[in-house]
Formats: structure tokens, sequence, C-alpha cells
């Protein structure tokens, strides 16, 4: 039995069904993430597993216990929230110590405790700061220095850097999956940005309306979305009816959709073998950092290419461009 | 599970019968004959008819609402003046006059009305007549209201913003803040004018104290009912809680389509 | 000449200025200063606030003042606390019906509160004589004409604004500081004493100090109640420049100063509690 396990669990707000049967396991020390557009229920599931929701139909298992009556206090997990919620009227020492303090834990014991956490976090400086004097990363540090301390079997992280701006966001991204194996801490992240996820989970679950759609390693998910949704949701593939495909290169598939990869689609003179071959003219450009992407228009069809960006080998607009995509490039979803 | 729902349903059926017994109690007792025993001796609507066929009812509830309208505008016009003012060319101010309009917050009813009294009845100025000293006692009583209503406003829309705009536009200050920001405030100028029109209704220690039995309103009219019998007096009160009701509806009412 | 435009400029400030001046200002400063003159004579004297502590009368109505400001004030304060948080347990239904069932409430002050009083349990109330129709005699533990009664209606008109500034408080609980404390094992009531009410501190102070002001100012609702039997501060003070009897202006000052000094003294302890237990520090 995997470390974590939920088994067909639903979980209803009246009549809106928000999750639909969700079987889940989680091994231990794994960073698992939650994926999906907001209102899949991914936070939802995170809220049911926690103990601040309940579930209406299902089981939840940790280490082997059947938990799903437990309240919170008797799972013991560590849980992050999106907008920090440390207590205002505590120094960043009181909130990190309030878990220990609650436990009745000798009073010398916390103080180190907290020290060492805060070095870990890297926060040593700001022990007696109020939440109002820090920066929201900061702030973020100290809840999650407030969620370790307590050693949870599990480390739940709701959205904890939707709110943290961009570069400050990549910092922490980086920090926080080392603090996690550094501590080898069970963690399930909940998010609703692809590019996270691929950073920091083993393993991504990705939700659609109240199901998981797809799961598997980051490269996996990546390069193999199965359906539609995945498709659209991961990267920016191109997505293809069977029509349209047929149209572009003659080939037709089993499926009604096919997605491409942007970087799948080759802009380059010489042919390669097991590869479509077609004609198109490039009516967008656009430089993102290391990558330069160009909107072509292929008869009618409209496709994504991305291409690394080189100095000296820049198209204009309007170019007629020889395009090829690798065969097995073309992914067919279900 | 644990999520106990039931305690603030108690605790809220509970305040609900403290707080409307009196009032359902006054309302039910003014259709009383006479109630000596465990239940009323018998019905009659003999002293809402008395009330409404009386000449005094009707001027009383008119003095109320007549008496409250000087210092609504005077309120107005001296904070409007005086927060735009601010706002606009020395927000630093804004704090001083916050502090000022608080004041009556603490300072009201008998600590405001008594030293006004003191200080200038018997003279010969201006302020020695009664109507002005009600007229001016009203306008300070009203100020956290007025300022309340008028700051969420003039911090709402914006102004400095708005200005720039209009001025960029080739609209001058006095045109700009006719043409843009007071019909702008409107709405809350309306809503913080209700709220004080009723504080001026509910209000008896003032027009006890300055104008006695010479301005008679309904808070007087009952004052002066208090040796008739009760059911009389519960008829006055059930009409003046249906004015203040009928004002705090319309509130209510302005404040929603604000949003 | 930039000067002088700018000068201009605080004209418009003028008019709030001297409405404040004139009718809150002078008239407190005059006040003051006749407090501290002799009726008899004009000279300047302590005598008047001497006489408010060594006079049985004075003292009376200082302390059944105090009481009752006091006692309402802490019971409605803690009563208001409940059903505060009582109101923001309910869906936003239940929540806006009750605020406005305490908007409508909180009108119901002063002159009408008494009458309504007078109905229900006055000496042939119909509380009363219902309790007495079935052999029970109220008034052998409760009567209207008492300082309990006088509690009760101030109690009454206490509730419903102390709850309304405490509603706002609550809603300023974030909801997720509860379940976060929740997951570090705390309980309701550890989370409230150590969390939920330290952040609400500076709300309670305030409406301690309103209700403070609100309960010792009372005039209308105790006035035809209490002009006898149980003498209070604002009756005393007013019967003192508006009576019947010639007027006692200077002794009437005095004691009219005195109580505006209670409150600020109240409001000022509240204010300065609430700097001193200010936690969270200054924002960046």
């Amino acid at each position: 039995m995997a470390y974590i396990e939920f088994r067909n669990v639903h979980k209803s707000f009246g009549n809106n069904e928000v999750l639909k049967g969700i079987n889940l396991s989680i091994d231990e020390g794994e960073f698992v993430t939650l994926l999906g557009p907001s209102g899949c229920g991914k936070s939802t599931l995170l809220r049911c597993f926690s103990g601040l929701e309940t579930v209406t139909e299902g089981e939840i298992y940790l280490d082997g216990t059947n938990i799903t009556d437990f309240t919170p206090k008797q799972r013991k997990i560590g849980m992050v929230f999106q907008q920090y919620s440390l207590f205002p009227n505590m120094t960043v020492r009181q909130n990190v110590a309030f878990g220990l303090q609650m436990q009745k834990k000798d009073k010398h014991f916390i103080a180190e405790k907290v020290k060492d956490v805060l070095h870990t976090v890297g926060l040593s400086d700001k022990l007696d700061q109020y939440p109002r004097q820090l920066s929201g990363g900061q702030q973020q540090r100290v809840a999650l220095a407030r969620a370790i301390i307590m050693e949870p079997k599990v480390l739940l992280l709701d959205e904890p850097l939707s709110a943290i701006d961009a570069l400050l966001r990549r910092n922490l991204q980086v920090e926080i999956r080392k603090i996690q194996q550094n501590l080898k801490m069970t963690t399930i992240f909940v998010t609703h940005d692809q590019e996270e996820a691929m950073v920091m989970s083993d393993t991504i679950h990705l939700f659609n309306v109240g199901q998981i759609e797809q799961s598997g390693s980051p490269a996996d998910i990546y390069t193999h979305p199965q359906t539609k949704f995945a498709a659209n949701f991961i990267g920016h593939y191109n997505i293809l009816s069977n029509p349209d495909l047929k149209k572009l290169c003659g080939l037709s598939s089993d499926c009604d959709f096919v997605a491409i990869r942007p970087e799948a689609v080759l802009i380059s003179p010489e042919p390669l073998n097991d590869a479509v071959h077609f004609q198109g003219k490039i009516t967008g450009v656009m430089l993102r950092g290391t990558t330069i992407s160009y909107t072509i228009d292929c008869d009618g069809i409209e496709l994504r290419a991305d291409t690394l960006f080189e100095t000296n080998r820049q198209r204009n607009m309007g170019e007629m461009l020889q395009l090829q995509i690798l065969k097995e490039d073309i992914l067919h979803l279900h | 599970m644990k999520r106990r729902k039931k305690l603030p349903y108690v605790i809220i059926i509970l305040a609900c019968i403290f707080l409307l017994i009196p009032f359902a109690a006054t309302l039910v007792y003014s259709f009383t004959i006479g109630w000596t025993k465990l239940f009323p001796a018998g019905w009659t609507f003999k002293y809402w008819i008395q009330a409404f066929t009386e000449p005094t009812l009707w001027p009383a509830i008119l003095r109320g609402v007549l008496i409250s309208i000087p210092p609504i505008l005077i309120c107005n016009i001296v904070v409007i003046l005086a927060l735009y003012t601010s706002v606009v060319y020395y927000p630093k101010l804004e704090k001083y006059i916050q502090t000022i309009c608080m004041i009556p917050n603490s300072l009201k009813g008998v600590t405001i009305a008594i030293p006004v009294l003191a200080l200038y009845a018997g003279g010969v100025t201006f302020f020695s007549n009664r109507m002005v000293m009600l007229v001016c006692i009203y306008s300070i009583s009203i100020l956290p209201f007025v300022y309340q209503g008028i700051r969420n406003n003039l911090h709402g829309i914006n102004v400095t913003r708005l200005l720039e705009a209009a001025e960029i536009l080739g609209a001058g200050k006095l045109y700009a803040f006719i043409r843009i920001i007071l019909p702008n405030m409107l709405a809350g100028i309306l809503v913080s004018s209700l709220l004080a029109l009723s504080t001026v209704f509910g209000d008896f220690a003032v027009i006890k104290i300055i104008a006695g039995n010479k301005y008679e309103t309904i808070q007087m009219l009952l004052y002066n009912s208090r040796l008739i019998v009760l059911q009389y007096q519960c008829v006055i009160v059930i009409i003046m809680f249906t004015v203040t009701l009928v004002i705090s509806q319309l509130v209510f009412k302005f404040q929603n389509r604000k949003r | 000449m930039k000067k002088v435009r700018n000068l201009q400029k605080l004209i418009p400030l003028l008019p709030l200025l001297l409405l404040a001046i004139l009718f809150i200002f002078l008239p407190i400063i005059s006040m003051v200063q006749k407090s501290f003159l002799s009726p008899e004579t004009g000279a300047f004297t302590f005598n008047n606030y001497k006489t408010i502590f060594t006079d049985s009368v004075y003292q009376v109505a200082t302390s059944n003042s105090l009481y009752l400001s006091f006692a309402s004030t802490i019971i409605g304060l803690i009563l208001s606390f409940f059903i505060a948080w009582a109101v923001n347990e309910l869906g936003k239904n239940g929540q806006s019906r009750m605020l406005s069932m305490l908007n409508m409430v909180s009108n119901f002050a002063g002159l009408p509160l008494y009458f309504s009083f007078v109905v229900i349990l006055g000496n042939t109330g119909i509380f009363v004589l219902a309790l007495r129709a079935i052999g029970i005699q109220l008034s052998t533990v409760f009567r209207l004409y008492s300082i309990q009664g006088l509690l009760l209606m101030f109690i009454y008109f206490q509730l419903p604004l102390g709850s309304l500034m405490l509603v706002p408080a609550f809603q300023a609980v974030d909801s997720s500081w509860k379940e976060a404390a929740e997951i570090l094992e705390a309980s309701p009531f550890q989370f409230w004493t150590r969390i939920g009410i330290p952040v609400m501190l500076p709300s309670l102070l305030d409406t301690f100090a309103l209700l403070f002001a609100n309960a010792i100012t009372a005039y209308a609702t105790v006035l035809l109640l209490v002009t006898t039997s149980i003498p209070l501060l604002p009756v005393k003070i007013t019967t003192m420049f508006t009576g019947e009897m010639t007027p006692q202006k200077e002794m009437g000052s005095a004691l009219a100063i005195w109580m505006i000094i209670i409150m600020l003294a109240v409001i000022c302890i509240c204010n300065l509690l609430k700097k001193l237990t200010y936690k969270g520090g200054e924002q960046v």
C-alpha cells in the first residue's frame, strides 16, 4: 500500500460535485503536484486531505491508517496557504513556535528548534519582526517554517507562491524543492501554473473538472499529453483537428485531434526521414527570452513554431518557409 | 464531523427575542383596552384613531423633519468645502479635520447642548436665538456621519486623478468640481444625509434642553403625553419607529444601489 | 504673492473651523471657566469641584452614573461579542437580515425605549401582570424603577450598537488563520484567546469607549425614570440649567466638566491601551 491513498473520493457542495471519484496514491518522500485551472477541484482535494473539508464519499489513507474521519489536529500534517495566513499579532518567532506550544513542548526545546527551522528557510535575522514588516516572499518562508517545524507526515502547499512576484517566485520554487529533498518530506503541492509544476514535482496529477485527466512525471506529461485538455493546458501545443492535419500534410489520425509541440515544427531546409513536409508564411514574430516563436500560416491553418533565438538568423514577416514535423512528434489525443 | 453549527443560531434567536420583545409588546399594547391579567381585557383602535385625528401629530412629525434640513445643508457644505480642499491641496490637514469631525461621537446630547446653552442663552447675540442654537448644535451632532460619508466618497472616486484628467481636457478646477466631482458624490451625500436625518429625528436631549416646549417635535409630543394613558404613548412610539424605519430602509436602498 | 494665494486656498476650511470653535470649543472653554467661579461672589474658586466630592448628592450621582456606564458597557460588550460572532457564522442572507434587524433596533433608544420598557416591566407592565396572574411577584426580585431596571435598559441599547461595531471586526479575522491554527493543533478556544481576540483588541477597545460615552451621556432613556429616585449625572446637570428652580450655573458647569472628564479619561485609557497592546509592528 502506498504512503497516501485516496480511494474513490467524492466531494459535493450542495448540488455541485467538485470531486468526482478521485483515486490517487502517493509514495513516501515524493513531491506531488496537483495541477489544473481554477475550480478544477485540486484545492478541494488538498483541503479534504487536511481535514478542513470533509469528504462526501470515499476514503483517505495515510501511512496505512484510514484518516477519513480524523480532525485536522489528529492527522499530523503541515499546511501552507496562498494568503500566508501568518498570525498578525505574533512575531516570526511566535508564529513558528505556535504549533509546538500547542503540543506543550519544553520551552528550551522550542526555542532551539525555531532557530534551526528559521535558519533552514533563511530568515535567522527576522526573528522578532511582525508579519506586516516582511515582504510576501519572506512571509511565505515563515509560513513554511511554521509548517515544517511540526515535522508533519505530509506537507500541504496550497498555491503558496501565487501571490508572490515572478522573480522571487522562481527562487522560492527552487528553495522549497531543496528543503523538501533535504527533509525527504512527502509533499502535496497545488498550483495552476504548469511551469511551476514542471520545475518542482516528482509526479504531476493534472486535474480537470473534478477528475484526474493525466498523471505522470513532468517530462512525461510535457512530451506526451494524452488528451486535448492536457495538450492545451501544458505548454503551447498546436492542436489540429483530423481534417486540418490531412489538409496540412496528408496524414490521417485515428483520433479527432492531434497535438504538435511548437519546438517540433522544424524550420530547416534539409528534409528528414520519417517527417511530413509542407510550406508556410510567417505572419507573426515574437521574442520570448531564449526562444523565438513564429506564427505561421500554412494555407489557412495557423501553427506556432518555436526555435532557439539566434541573432544572425532572423526571419522576417511574410517570408515563406519550408517546414517539417517528425511523424513521432505528432501526438494523437484521446 | 465536528462542525457544531448550532450555537450561533441559539445566540441569534436569544438576541432576537430580547431585542424584539419591547417593540412587539409596544405594538400589541397599543391595541388593547386594558391589561390587568394574563391576557388583555379587549382590543381597540381607539388610541390610534385618537393619535391620528388630533391636530398635533402631523405638525410634530413635520417639525422633526424640518429642523433637520438646515443642519444637513450646513454640515454637508462645511464638510465638503473642508475635505475637498484638504484632499486636493493639503492632504496633511485631513487628520485634523477627522479629529474635529469625530468629537461629537463622544461629546453628544447633553454634553454638547448644556455648554452651548450656558454660553449663549440669555444674551443678545444672534446665537441666543433658540432656533439658531438648535440648528447649530444639530450641525455639530451630525458631523461624524456627514464626514464619514463624504470622506468615503472622495476617496472612493479618486478625486485627484479625476481632476487631473479634467484639467488635461481643459476644464477649470471649479468647473470640474461642479460637473464631475459633485455628481459622483451625490449618492453618498444622500445616504449620510438620511442617516443625519434619523439622528435628528430621534433626538430628545438637545430639543428638550434647548427648545423645551417652544418647538414640539414628535419626541417632545411623546414627552408631554407622559401622563396620558400608556396605550396612546405606545401609538406614538410605533409611529416614530415607523418613520425611522422608513428612513433607514431608504438608506439601505441607496447604499445598495451605489454598488 | 504665492503665499497669499496659498492662504486663499485655506478659506474653504474656515466654515468648519468656525462651527467647531463656536459650538464645541468656546462653549466648553467657557464652561470650564465658569466651573471655577464662586456662585456668590464670582471669584475664582475650587469649591464647586470640592462640593462634587463631598456632597453626598453628587457622590451618589457620580457613582450611579459610573456603575451604570461601566456595568452596561462591560456586559453589553461581552454579549455583543457573542452576537457579532454568531452573526458572522451565519450565511450571507442571514447575515444581512440580522444586520438590518440590529440597525433597526439601534434606532430604538431614548424615550420610546423607556415607554416600551414601562409596557413590559413597569408597575403595571404586561410581564409583571402576567407573572402575577400565575402567582409570581416579579417586584420581589426586579423593579424597573431601580438601578437594575436602568441597567437592563442600558444593556438593551448597547447591544445593537456593540454588535454592529463588532461584526466588521470579526470579518477582519481571516478564516485562513483559523485553519492554520487548527492544523497546528490549536483548539477553537486557544485560537480565540491567542489570535482572534488579540487581533480584534483595537476594535474591542474602540467599541468599549463608544459604548461608555453612550451610556454616561444617556439622558432621554433615564429622564422619566429617575428624576427623583436615582440621581444620575446627565439629569442632575440638566436640571441645574433648565429646571424650574433657580439655575445653578457654576455648580452645574463643574458637574458637566466632571462628567466630560470621566468620559474623556475612559476614552484616553482605551486609546492608550490600544497603543500599548498593539502588536504587528509598523508596516514597511
